[in-house]
C-alpha cells in the first residue's frame, strides 16, 4: 500500500518533531530516510520497532521509552507545530557527516569485494546477476543504482559516493540473503566474518564504520 | 500432622481417629507426590531450553532459552487467571470451563491441581519455541504464547480433561497428554512455522534442504536426558495421587523412550545412513509422547512397540516436513505432532483388556483430528494476524546479526574464538551502552 505523498510528508515531518530534541541535526536526514525506507507503510505500533533500530545505531541520550512517547505525541500534533524537515545545508555538523557517510562507502565497497573475493570467478558471475537482478527492483537512490550496477557490470570498481549507512547496511543484508541462498547461511556467515576481518586488517581506521553497517 | 494433644483425645475414639488420620495422611502423600511431580514437569522447561538451544546456532541459543524462559513466565499467570477455568471450570455445555477463573479461595487440593496442570500448560506452549526458532521475532512468540495458553489449549483440555467435556463424555483416553499437551504444541508449531517461512538459505536454489548444525549437540542430549526424566513426573503424576498405578505408568515411559531410540536408530541402519544423535534425542523424546496416551492403560509390550514406532514416525516424519519446505529447527512436529497422534491411536488400539476395539479406536480418532482442526487453525489464524499487526518474522538483519544481538543485545559466548562471525562481544558492548 502506498501512502499518498502529501499524507507521507506530514508524518514525516511529524517523525522529525519527535526525534529532534533526541536525535544530532546533523544525523536527521538519515534517520528520517531510514524511516521512510522501512516504517512509513507500517501501522504505527510499528514505531516501537523504528525505536529500537535507532537505539543500535545512535547514541541515545533518553530511554528508548521516552523517543517512543515523543514520536506518538507528534503523530498526533497538528500540521501548524511540525518542524520543517531539516535539508542538507553545509554545515559543520552536515560536512562531518558527509565525511562519515563517504567512508561508510568505502567500508561497504571493501566487504563486498572482500566477498566476491574468496569466490570462484563462476559463482562471481552468478552472484553478480543475482544482485543486479535485486537492485532493480528497490527504489535506491539514482546515483547508488548507477555505481552498484556498473560495480557489477565490471565497469568500474565500487564507490558509493555519499550513501546513508541504514541504505548501506540494507544492501549488505540483501547481498547476505543471496549469500545465504546460494551456499547455506553457515557458508554466508564465514564470507561474511572472512570479509570484515580482511577490512579490517587492510582498513583499520574504518573499524567504526564497518561496524556500523552490519 | 497430628501433635499429642490432638491424640489423645482422638485415641477415646480409636475407630474415628485411625479413620481420620490415615485419610489425612493419605492427602498429605497424595500432595506430596502431586507437588514433586510438578517440579518434575517443570525441570523439562529445562530440557527443552537446552535441547533447543543446542539445536540452533550459536548467535540464537540465548534467544530460544529466552523464549523457554519467558513463555512459562507468562503462561503461569495467564492460565492462573484465565486457562484454568477454562479448562477445568463448571462445563455445562461439555464446550468450555465457565467458573474458577483467577482462583484464590479453593482447597488444597485445588491448588495442587492448578500448580501441576500450569507445568503441563508450559509445557504444551513450549513445544513451539524450537519448532519456530531462529527467525522469529521474541515479543511477537511470546504474544501467540499467552493466546495458547490463555484460549487454544485450556479450551481443547475442557474437552479431554474436564469430567464434563464432549470428548471425555465420548470415552477418548489421552492419560497424560500425547494429544492434549503435545499435539496442541506440535499443531500450534506446525502453524507458526508455516507462517514464518523457513530461515535463510535453509532450502538450496535447487530446492533441496540444506543442512544447518546445531552449535552444540551435548546440550541437545543433556536436554533429552533431562526431558526423559522429567517424564517420569509427567506421566506418574497424571495419577494426580500417590497409587500403586505409578509402578507400571513409570516402566512404560521407560520402555517407550528407550524403544524410540532404538526405534529411530534401526531405521538409520536400515537405510544406511549415519547415526545421528539429534535423530536419536528425538526418538527416545517421539517414544515418550508416544507412550504419554496410554501409559497407564497398556502392557509393557505394547509400550514397547508404541515407543518404537513413535521413534520410526518420528524420523520419517522429520523428513516429509523437510520435502515438504516446511523448516522446522528442532523436530518439534515430528516428534510432538506425529508420535503424539500414533501414540493417542496406540491408547486405543493397545487398550489392556479390550484390544482393538474399533469404537475405542474410532474415538481416539475424533479426538486425534478434533485437536488438529481446532488447534492448528486457529494458530495458523493467530500467527497470520500476530504477522500483519506486529511482524511474526525477524527482519534478514536480525536473522543476519542472529537473534541473541538483535533482540537482546546479549550472545551466548562471548569470550570464545570469532573467526566465524562478524559480531562479537565488542559489537555486543557497544549496543549495551545505546541501550
Amino acid at each position: 500500500m502506498s501512502l499518498p505523498v502529501a499524507d507521507l510528508q506530514l508524518r514525516k515531518r511529524a517523525i522529525a518533531t519527535g526525534l529532534q530534541p533526541y536525535i544530532a541535526i546533523g544525523e536527521l536526514p538519515a534517520v528520517l530516510e531510514y524511516w521512510e525506507q522501512y516504517y512509513a507503510e507500517k501501522p504505527s505500533l510499528a514505531l516501537q520497532y523504528f525505536v529500537a533500530d535507532i537505539a543500535i545505531n545512535h547514541q541515545l541520550t533518553v530511554s528508548r521509552a521516552t523517543l517512543l512517547r515523543s514520536l506518538i505525541r507528534a503523530m498526533g500534533l497538528p500540521a501548524a507545530e511540525l518542524i520543517d524537515l531539516p535539508s542538507a545545508k553545509a554545515t559543520p555538523a552536515a560536512t562531518e557527516s558527509a565525511e562519515e557517510d563517504h567512508s561508510s562507502s568505502q567500508a561497504f565497497s571493501l566487504v563486498l569485494t572482500n566477498i566476491m573475493g574468496q569466490l570462484s570467478n563462476e559463482m562471481q558471475h552468478k552472484l553478480r546477476l543475482a544482485f543486479f537482478a535485486q537492485l532493480r527492483s528497490q527504489n535506491l537512490p539514482v546515483q547508488s543504482l548507477q555505481a552498484l550496477q556498473n560495480w557489477l557490470s565490471h565497469q568500474q570498481p565500487l564507490k558509493l559516493g555519499r550513501t546513508s549507512n541504514s541504505l548501506l547496511q540494507r544492501l549488505i543484508t540483501e547481498f547476505y540473503t543471496l549469500l545465504c541462498h546460494h551456499f547455506g547461511p553457515t557458508e554466508a556467515d564465514v564470507l561474511l566474518a572472512r570479509a570484515l576481518q580482511m577490512a579490517k586488517q587492510s582498513h583499520p581506521e574504518l573499524d567504526r564504520q564497518l561496524s556500523s553497517i552490519l | 500432622m497430628l501433635n499429642r494433644r490432638l491424640l489423645v483425645p482422638l485415641l477415646l475414639i480409636p475407630g474415628l481417629a485411625l479413620a481420620d488420620t490415615s485419610s489425612e495422611t493419605s492427602s498429605g502423600i497424595n500432595m506430596v507426590w502431586l507437588a514433586t511431580a510438578s517440579a518434575l514437569v517443570f525441570l523439562m522447561q529445562a530440557g527443552f531450553a537446552l535441547l533447543e538451544a543446542g539445536m540452533s546456532r550459536s548467535k540464537n541459543s540465548l534467544n530460544v532459552v529466552m523464549k523457554n524462559y519467558m513463555d512459562v513466565c507468562f503462561g503461569t499467570l495467564i492460565f492462573w487467571v484465565l486457562g484454568y477455568g477454562l479448562m477445568f471450570g463448571d462445563n455445562p455445555s461439555g464446550w468450555i470451563g465457565t467458573s474458577l477463573f483467577a482462583p484464590g479461595d479453593v482447597d488444597a487440593e485445588t491448588y495442587g491441581n492448578i500448580l501441576f496442570q500450569t507445568m503441563f500448560a508450559a509445557t504444551a506452549v513450549t513445544i513451539a519455541s524450537g519448532a519456530m526458532a531462529e527467525r522469529t521475532r521474541f515479543d511477537a512468540y511470546l504474544f501467540g504464547a499467552l493466546v495458547v495458553t490463555a484460549v487454544i489449549y485450556p479450551i481443547f483440555g475442557s474437552w479431554v480433561w474436564n469430567s464434563n467435556g464432549w470428548l471425555a463424555q465420548l470415552g477418548f483416553i489421552d492419560f497424560a497428554g500425547s494429544t492434549v499437551v503435545h499435539s496442541v504444541g506440535a499443531w500450534t508449531a506446525l502453524a507458526g512455522v508455516i507462517i514464518l517461512g523457513p530461515r535463510l538459505g535453509r532450502f538450496g536454489p535447487d530446492g533441496k534442504p540444506r543442512e544447518i548444525r546445531g552449535h552444540n549437540l551435548t546440550l541437545v542430549a543433556l536436554g533429552g536426558f533431562i526431558l526423559w526424566f522429567g517424564w517420569f513426573g509427567f506421566n506418574g503424576g497424571s495419577t494426580l495421587s500417590a497409587t500403586v498405578d505409578i509402578a507400571l505408568i513409570n516402566l512404560n515411559t521407560q520402555l517407550a523412550a528407550a524403544a524410540g531410540a532404538a526405534g529411530s536408530m534401526l531405521v538409520s541402519v536400515i537405510r544406511l545412513r549415519p547415526i545421528l544423535l539429534t535423530d536419536t534425542v528425538n526418538g527416545s523424546i517421539a517414544g515418550l509422547v508416544a507412550i504419554t496416551a496410554g501409559c497407564a492403560t497398556m502392557s509393557p509390550g505394547y509400550a514397547i512397540l508404541t515407543g518404537a514406532i513413535g521413534g520410526i514416525i518420528c524420523l520419517l516424519g522429520s523428513k516429509w516436513m523437510l520435502q515438504m519446505h516446511l523448516d522446522d529447527v528442532v523436530g518439534a512436529v515430528a516428534a510432538h505432532g506425529f508420535a503424539g497422534a500414533w501414540g493417542t491411536l496406540a491408547a486405543g488400539l493397545f487398550l489392556s483388556g479390550d484390544l482393538f476395539n474399533s469404537n475405542q479406536i474410532l474415538v481416539q480418532l475424533i479426538g486425534i483430528g478434533s485437536c488438529f482442526v481446532w488447534t492448528f487453525f486457529n494458530a495458523l489464524l493467530m500467527y497470520f494476524c500476530i504477522d500483519k499487526v506486529i511482524g511474526l518474522r525477524a527482519p534478514a538483519l536480525h536473522e543476519q546479526r542472529g537473534l541473541d544481538l538483535s533482540e537482546h543485545a546479549e550472545i551466548g559466548y562471548p569470550e570464545f574464538p570469532t573467526e566465524g562471525t562478524v559480531y562479537t562481544s565488542d559489537r555486543v558492548r557497544t549496543l549495551e551502552l545505546n541501550r
